[in-house]
């Protein structure tokens, strides 16, 4: 499958199923946008005279404040298409993992371009970013990479994680050629702020209003924060589509409650690898929420309040605060997802979870067999389901999905038969 | 089939019996495989004799009495610290085949074989070397190690130590601090506050095993065929579980034997065998089966670039200044700036390194050994290999796991590689003579 092919084919499915939806056009647009400009030809390099700076962050990890702050919209990249996977094929070994290829295989087609000068911000969260970070500089490459402390727990962490942070402000404003001052970092700080409380109450929407929105739109807007070059109106038209939500709910009532409610932990799905979330729909299973290494940094905001001071305490306030939600792979133990996988289960009706680990991503086979008393204790069924960007294991999930849904189902079934007995007996 | 308690734990026995006995051959048969080679002397008895002590025998380290063991992980925990505290420091990197299949049930399926034995050793709970550490200090040099610190804690009392992945001033003041905290944790445990005194008798006692270790290395540089290299390779590894000073007395009998052996010419083997280098992942006992392929092949390892070998304790503390704190110092630079592990994000240190090396053993074939997962090393196969093709070395990828189903592949890549280094030096003989 071709790049093009892959992206576009994900973005037409999705268009499909929810083709009533208005505002979701801006978002299918935004990604189309994004992904496009990848796909030009390696051999057909357009020469010019001037580059322009270009701040490209790999891997989630950095709170992306910091970089809006030097007044420039960073390029983020995560991963999700296996065939830019193929672009780094010579430069990782065979046991890497696919979001790491893929994200090395974007990096290295954009410094292919003449005409930007990208500075590489490579969040040492895992193995693999340590080492890109390497090929890249080697390759001759700007390239700042910030190590984030793997213990939390540890006094001095928070001080090495502040001057980590400090090393990437002045990467990134000396790349670009601006100054952060405090007025500028209490912009991004609100910038963000609104698109995550936006993101928030968009799947909020959706939790509560289901049927309008099919999982793998809901996930393609809330993947489309790191691609868009304008959040000010990405923030504003989504919140447009919860409005939309909202209202549409009211039109098409309420669907048929009978689909068990699931939660998917584990790697991050990203589009236009949507593979699972697919096989999730296809086995009548209703994701409630998602969690992975983007999920708990949409708490870690500064609020109006704890926004004040000077440049030094402001930064310092939303280094802190990013790190106390990190659930990026770079900890020991990864406590933040730990956290609010259970207050997710504390806090909705959960039937089941499936565990989604991409080939190679060890941490979250550590962090399952970690969550494995917990969701013992809630008498909750888990899935692993282990795959990578390929599609030659899809009929195999599928098989496996089904059974797990099927048993999800039967759950279900006794346990409201058993409590409409106690009611109409 | 459901069992009562008392029937629950003779099973849980009977397995941990099996798990003991099946180990104790598997360490037998290398130890057996070692000594089959030839060309052991006398001098290596002590050497050899803890690593079945350890392995075979299951007994722990010899201390004094009252003394605590500390377990350690990589070469970036300084032993100085520890012995400074008055504890001993014991490596528990594995090279265990038996713990690998224990532990390949216990973690993650990617997870490097090294850590699956930690972890198999941490599940029996068999091995004296694991059971009586008071504390194991973990450095996070990769994701693996990273993970098995958060495994280990839920057993023992566990310090995670941050390294940075850069070796800038500020890493290295802040490796300081972390050197610091890890000086209070030993302290805590053994009782002991590290004074002047005690870090400089300590650094005293390492220092006389690197200095015998540098003559050793000096030897075995000068004339490669007094003794084989898997036997240098069980030397240095027999330091894990040796304290500083017995093991500098061992060595220096063995340098000293050399000595001798060199002068009166006595070699193991002919001296015109293809000289080999191994580099790449760390080769633990009793996971020696590289390189006793590679000599039972007809080559000779010649030099070791891996961090339980030369690595682990040649570089030198270096204290410029007399104070505490500059000892401190001088023990944070050692532990980061030298050091060429592929966990900091530039290693362009490693590459210096290995031509060194190859211009000092004259090289003329490098083994690369990844193991199974360590993504880390097999990163820079690439630029070694680049780098060596450079040099007109040829570099051979050897990727292995803890088990022996994978010997007689690798055998055969051996002796073919073996055979080519040799072929190339065959018509040069011809010419020259």
């Amino acid at each position: 499958m071709s790049y093009e092919s892959e992206y576009s084919e994900t973005l037409q499915r999705i268009y499909a199923a929810n083709a009533d939806v208005m505002s979701l056009r801006y978002f299918l647009d935004t990604a189309a946008t994004w992904h496009e400009s990848f796909a030009w030809d390696p051999n057909d390099i357009p020469q010019t005279d001037h580059a322009y700076p270009l701040v490209v962050v790999l891997g989630f990890g950095i709170p992306e404040e910091l970089v809006y702050a030097c007044g420039v919209t960073p390029c983020i990249l995560l991963g999700g298409s296996h065939a830019s996977c193929q672009w780094s094929d010579d430069a990782v070994p065979r046991d890497s993992d696919p979001a790491s290829r893929s994200i090395l295989g974007y990096a290295l087609r954009l410094a292919a371009r003449a005409d930007i000068d990208p500075l590489f911000v490579v969040p040492v969260a895992n193995d693999n970013m340590r080492k890109i970070a390497y090929c890249l500089k080697l390759e001759g490459h700007a390239v700042v990479s910030i190590d984030i402390p793997p213990v939390a727990t540890d006094p001095s962490a928070q001080r090495a994680w502040e001057r980590s942070t400090q090393t990437l402000v002045q990467a990134v404003a000396h790349h670009v050629g601006r100054r952060v001052t405090a007025r500028r970092l209490r912009n991004a700080n609100q910038l963000v702020r609104n698109a995550r409380a936006a993101i928030l109450a968009f799947e909020r929407s959706c939790v509560e209003r289901p049927g309008v929105l099919d999982d793998e739109a809901r996930l393609l807007v809330t993947n489309t924060y790191y691609h868009t070059n304008d959040l000010v109106q990405w923030t504003a038209v989504l919140n447009e589509l919860a409005t939309e939500v909202r209202a549409r709910y009211k039109t098409i009532g309420r669907p048929s409650s009978t689909a068990p409610c699931i939660l998917v932990v584990g790697s991050p799905i990203l589009f236009p690898q949507f593979k699972v979330l697919e096989l999730i729909n296809d086995a009548g299973l209703r994701t409630l929420a998602s969690v992975d290494a983007a999920s708990t940094s949409r708490f870690a905001s500064l609020s109006e309040q704890e926004s004040s001071g000077g440049a030094a305490a402001l930064m310092s306030a939303l280094s802190r605060k990013h790190y106390a939600f990190d659930s990026s792979s770079a900890s020991v133990i990864n406590w933040a997802m730990e956290r609010y996988v259970e207050h997710l289960l504390s806090s909705m009706e959960v039937d089941g979870v499936v565990f989604h680990i991409l080939k190679g991503q060890i941490e979250y086979d550590f962090a399952l067999s970690r969550l494995e008393p917990l969701f013992d204790r809630l008498d909750i069924p888990v899935f692993r389901l282990e795959t990578d960007y390929q599609y030659q294991d899809v009929e195999q999930l599928r098989i496996r999905l089904e059974a797990f849904a099927e048993m999800l189902g039967q759950r279900k079934f006794v346990a409201d038969r058993a409590y409409a007995r106690r009611y109409c007996a | 089939m459901e069992y009562t308690g008392d029937a629950q734990e003779q099973r849980e026995q009977r397995r941990k019996q099996r798990f003991a006995t099946k180990s104790m051959h598997m360490t037998q048969k290398y130890l057996r495989r070692m000594r089959d080679l030839g060309g052991t002397m006398d001098q290596m008895d002590p050497f050899f004799n803890v690593l079945e002590r350890i392995y075979v025998q299951g007994l722990e380290v010899e201390r004094p009495h009252n003394v605590r063991t500390v377990g350690t992980y990589c070469v970036q925990v300084p032993p100085e610290l520890i012995y400074a505290a008055g504890a001993q420091p014991v490596k528990l990197c594995s090279g265990h085949y038996t713990a690998f299949s224990i532990g390949d049930d216990v973690v993650a399926r990617d997870a490097c074989p090294l850590v699956k034995a930690i972890a198999g050793f941490e599940h029996m709970g068999t091995l004296p070397l694991y059971e009586n550490c008071s504390l194991m200090v973990v450095p996070i040099t990769c994701d693996c190690k990273k993970r098995i610190a958060g495994l280990l804690q839920e057993k023992w009392p566990v310090h995670p130590l941050y390294v940075p992945a850069n070796r800038e001033d500020e890493d290295i003041e802040h490796y300081v601090g972390e050197l610091y905290q890890l000086m209070r944790m030993v302290s805590c445990v053994t009782g002991q506050e590290v004074t002047y005194e005690s870090l400089a008798h300590a650094l005293n006692l390492t220092g006389r095993a690197q200095y015998e270790l540098s003559r050793f290395l000096r030897i075995k540089r000068a004339t490669p065929n007094l003794l084989f290299g898997t036997h240098a390779m069980a030397v240095m590894n027999a330091a894990s579980y040796l304290d500083a000073g017995t093991w500098a007395d061992a060595l220096r009998a063995l340098n000293d034997e050399l000595e001798r052996r060199a002068y009166a010419n006595k070699l193991v083997s002919r001296k015109d065998l293809p000289r080999i280098m191994l580099t790449g992942s760390p080769i633990v006992f009793p996971n020696l089966k590289i390189s006793l392929l590679v000599e039972e092949a007809g080559g000779m390892v010649v030099a070791d670039e891996t961090c339980m070998g030369e690595r682990g304790m040649s570089d030198p503390v270096v204290p410029v200044d007399a104070s505490f704190d500059g000892l401190m110092r001088s023990l944070a630079i050692r532990s980061l700036r030298p050091c060429p592990c592929p966990t900091f994000a530039d290693n362009s240190q490693r590459i210096y390194r290995l031509r060194q090396m190859v211009r000092d053993y004259r090289v003329e074939g490098v083994i690369y050994h990844v193991l199974r997962g360590c993504l880390v090393y097999d990163y820079e196969y690439r630029l070694v290999e680049e780098e060596l093709e450079g040099m007109g070395i040829p570099v051979i990828r050897l990727e292995s796991d803890y088990t022996d189903q994978d010997v007689e592949q690798l055998r055969i890549r051996s002796e073919a590689f073996v055979e080519t280094i040799k072929l190339k030096k065959g018509p040069l003989k011809a010419v020259r003579g």
